[in-house]
C-alpha cells in the first residue's frame, strides 16, 4: 500500500455531483482499480460482496460502511475527537464574538459520517443558543442514522444530505475530522478553494498526523479495535494517506490566501505518540488577532501562522 | 492466594472483554449504561468461567492419587503464571487510570502507548503466561488444566464478541 492508493470506501460509492443521487458502481471497475494498484487484500474484501449484474449491491455497501463507521465512532471516543474540536472551537467562537462577527454562528461539519463530532459537541459543547451545529454528508444512510441518534438523545444538531459548500444558509465555521486525506493532490486545493468561496469566518480540519509511527500505530489500533475488514483496511491506509503539515499549509496558502492558516498539534515530536492527530486551522486574516487573544495556553499547540 | 488472584484476573479480563465486545456497536453519545451493561455481562461470563474451571480442578484433584501434591503443583504453575499476568494487569490498569483521570496529552499517551497495543498483545501474554507457568512442570494433568484454562480465557473474548454481534 502506498499514499496514493485509494481507500475501498472511496471507490465503492459514487454520487451525482449535482443531484447527489447515488450512482451504480460497477464491481469490475472497482476490482480493476484495486488490482491496478496492487491491493490484493482490498480485492479480496470487495470480491466477497454481493452484486447484481456486475453492479455492487448498494444496500450491502451501506451496511458495511455503517458497521465501519460505528467502529470508527469508538476510535473517535478513544481519541477524544469531540474534545479536541471543542478546544479549538471555544476560542474561535469567542474570537468571532469579540471581533464583532454577527450571530448566528453556524458550524458545518463536512463529511460528517454518523455525526459523532457534531453530536458530541451538541452534548458537551455548552454553546450558546446562537450557535448551530450542522453535519453534511453525501451518504443518506449515514445522515439518517446521525439524525435519528441526535433525535433519540435530544441533541441540538442537524444532519443533511448535502454538499457542505452549497447550503442555503451561510456557514461560519467549517469543520471535518478524518476527511481531508481523501482529497489528493490538486483535489485538496480545490476543496479549500471551494470552501473559501462560501466565505466562512474560519475552518478546522482535523486528520491523522503523518509521522514515522503513524502507519504501525494505525495498524495496531485498527487490528485491536476494528472488526470490519474494510475498516481495518481503510484505517491503516488513512495513516499513509494523511497529508503532511507542510502540504496542508501550502495548499491553504495557495487555495485560500485570505485565510491565515496554522496547524493545531502539528509540531514534530521525537516520539510521536502524544499528539496523533493534527488540525489545519484557518481564520480570516482580520480575525486572527482576536483569535490569538482568546487562545491563552492553547497558543503553544499552534505552529506559526502563515 | 494464587488461585484467588488468578480467578480475579480472569474475571477482570472478562469484564474488559465484555466492554470490547460492546464497543464500536453503539454510536450514541451517552452510553455509560450501555458500557456498564457490557462489562457486567463480561463479568458474569468471567464468574461462570472461573466457576466451571474451579469445578473441573476440584474433580481432577478428587480423581488424583495424591491430591495435595497435585494441588501444590497447580499452585506452583499458577504462581509462575502470575509473574507474567500481574505486571500486564498492573500496566493496563495503570494506563486505564491515566486515561480516565489525566489531561488530554496523557490520555493520548495511555491509549496509544499501552491500551491499544496491549489489547492486541493479550492472547500472546496469556500464551506466554501459560508457557512460563508450565516450563518447569511435567505433570500431564497440570498441563491439560492450564492449557484449557488459558484457552478458555482467550476464547471468552471471542465468545462475548460473537454474542454482541448476534444481538445486533
Amino acid at each position: 500500500m502506498h499514499a496514493d492508493a485509494p481507500e475501498i470506501s472511496d471507490l465503492v460509492v459514487a454520487y451525482d455531483p449535482e443531484t447527489l443521487a447515488r450512482l451504480p458502481v460497477r464491481r469490475e471497475q472497482v476490482l480493476g482499480e484495486l488490482e491496478a494498484q496492487r491491493m490484493p487484500r482490498a480485492v479480496r474484501i470487495v470480491s466477497s460482496w454481493p452484486h447484481e449484474r456486475g453492479v455492487l449491491d448498494a444496500a450491502h455497501v451501506d451496511r458495511v460502511l455503517l458497521t465501519a463507521h460505528h467502529e470508527l465512532t469508538r476510535l473517535s471516543e478513544e481519541f477524544r475527537q469531540g474534545e479536541r474540536m471543542l478546544r479549538i472551537l471555544r476560542p474561535l467562537l469567542a474570537a468571532l464574538r469579540s471581533a464583532g462577527v454577527r450571530a448566528p454562528y453556524r458550524i458545518v461539519d463536512v463529511g460528517c459520517g454518523l455525526g459523532f463530532v457534531m453530536r458530541w459537541l451538541a452534548a458537551h459543547g455548552g454553546f450558546a443558543d446562537d450557535v448551530s451545529l450542522i453535519g453534511c454528508d453525501y451518504n443518506a444512510a449515514f445522515v439518517r442514522l446521525a439524525q435519528a441518534l441526535a433525535d433519540e438523545e435530544r441533541l441540538d444538531c442537524k444532519f443533511v444530505v448535502a454538499n457542505a459548500f452549497r447550503l442555503d444558509s451561510e456557514a461560519t465555521i467549517f469543520t471535518s475530522t478524518g476527511v481531508i486525506h481523501h482529497f489528493r493532490g490538486e483535489g485538496l486545493k480545490r476543496f479549500l478553494f471551494r470552501q473559501a468561496a462560501v466565505a466562512p469566518a474560519a475552518f478546522v480540519h482535523a486528520d491523522i498526523k503523518p509521522t514515522y509511527l503513524a502507519p504501525i500505530g494505525s495498524w495496531i489500533f485498527h487490528e485491536a479495535r476494528m472488526r470490519e475488514p474494510l475498516a481495518r483496511h481503510d484505517g491503516v491506509l488513512s495513516a499513509l494517506r494523511a497529508h503532511s503539515g507542510e502540504s496542508l499549509l501550502e495548499a491553504a496558502s495557495s487555495a485560500c490566501p485570505e485565510f491565515a492558516a496554522s496547524l493545531f498539534d502539528g509540531q514534530r515530536e521525537l516520539v510521536p505518540i502524544l499528539r496523533v492527530m493534527q488540525a489545519l486551522v484557518g481564520i480570516r486574516r482580520e480575525l486572527l488577532p482576536a483569535f490569538n487573544d482568546q487562545l491563552g495556553s492553547l497558543q503553544n499547540h499552534f505552529r506559526e501562522w502563515k | 492466594m494464587t488461585p484467588s488472584l488468578l480467578a480475579l484476573l480472569a474475571i477482570v479480563d472478562a469484564a474488559f472483554a465484555g466492554f470490547r465486545a460492546g464497543a464500536g456497536r453503539n454510536a450514541r453519545i451517552f452510553k455509560r449504561a450501555y458500557y456498564a451493561r457490557s462489562m457486567l455481562i463480561g463479568t458474569l461470563f468471567g464468574v461462570m468461567l472461573v466457576t466451571v474451571l474451579g469445578g473441573v480442578t476440584l474433580l481432577l484433584l478428587a480423581a488424583s492419587a495424591d491430591p495435595a501434591q497435585q494441588y501444590a503443583e497447580l499452585v506452583a504453575v499458577g504462581s509462575r503464571m502470575l509473574w507474567v499476568f500481574v505486571p500486564y494487569a498492573v500496566l493496563v490498569l495503570s494506563a486505564l487510570a491515566l486515561y480516565l483521570f489525566s489531561d488530554h496529552d496523557l490520555r493520548a499517551f495511555a491509549t496509544v502507548a499501552i491500551l491499544g497495543p496491549f489489547t492486541l498483545l493479550r492472547p500472546w501474554v496469556i500464551a506466554m503466561g501459560a508457557a512460563v507457568g508450565l516450563c518447569a512442570s511435567v505433570d500431564r494433568v497440570t498441563w491439560i488444566l492450564t492449557l484449557i484454562a488459558c484457552s478458555s480465557v482467550v476464547l471468552s473474548g471471542r465468545l462475548l464478541d460473537r454474542r454482541a454481534r448476534l444481538r445486533l
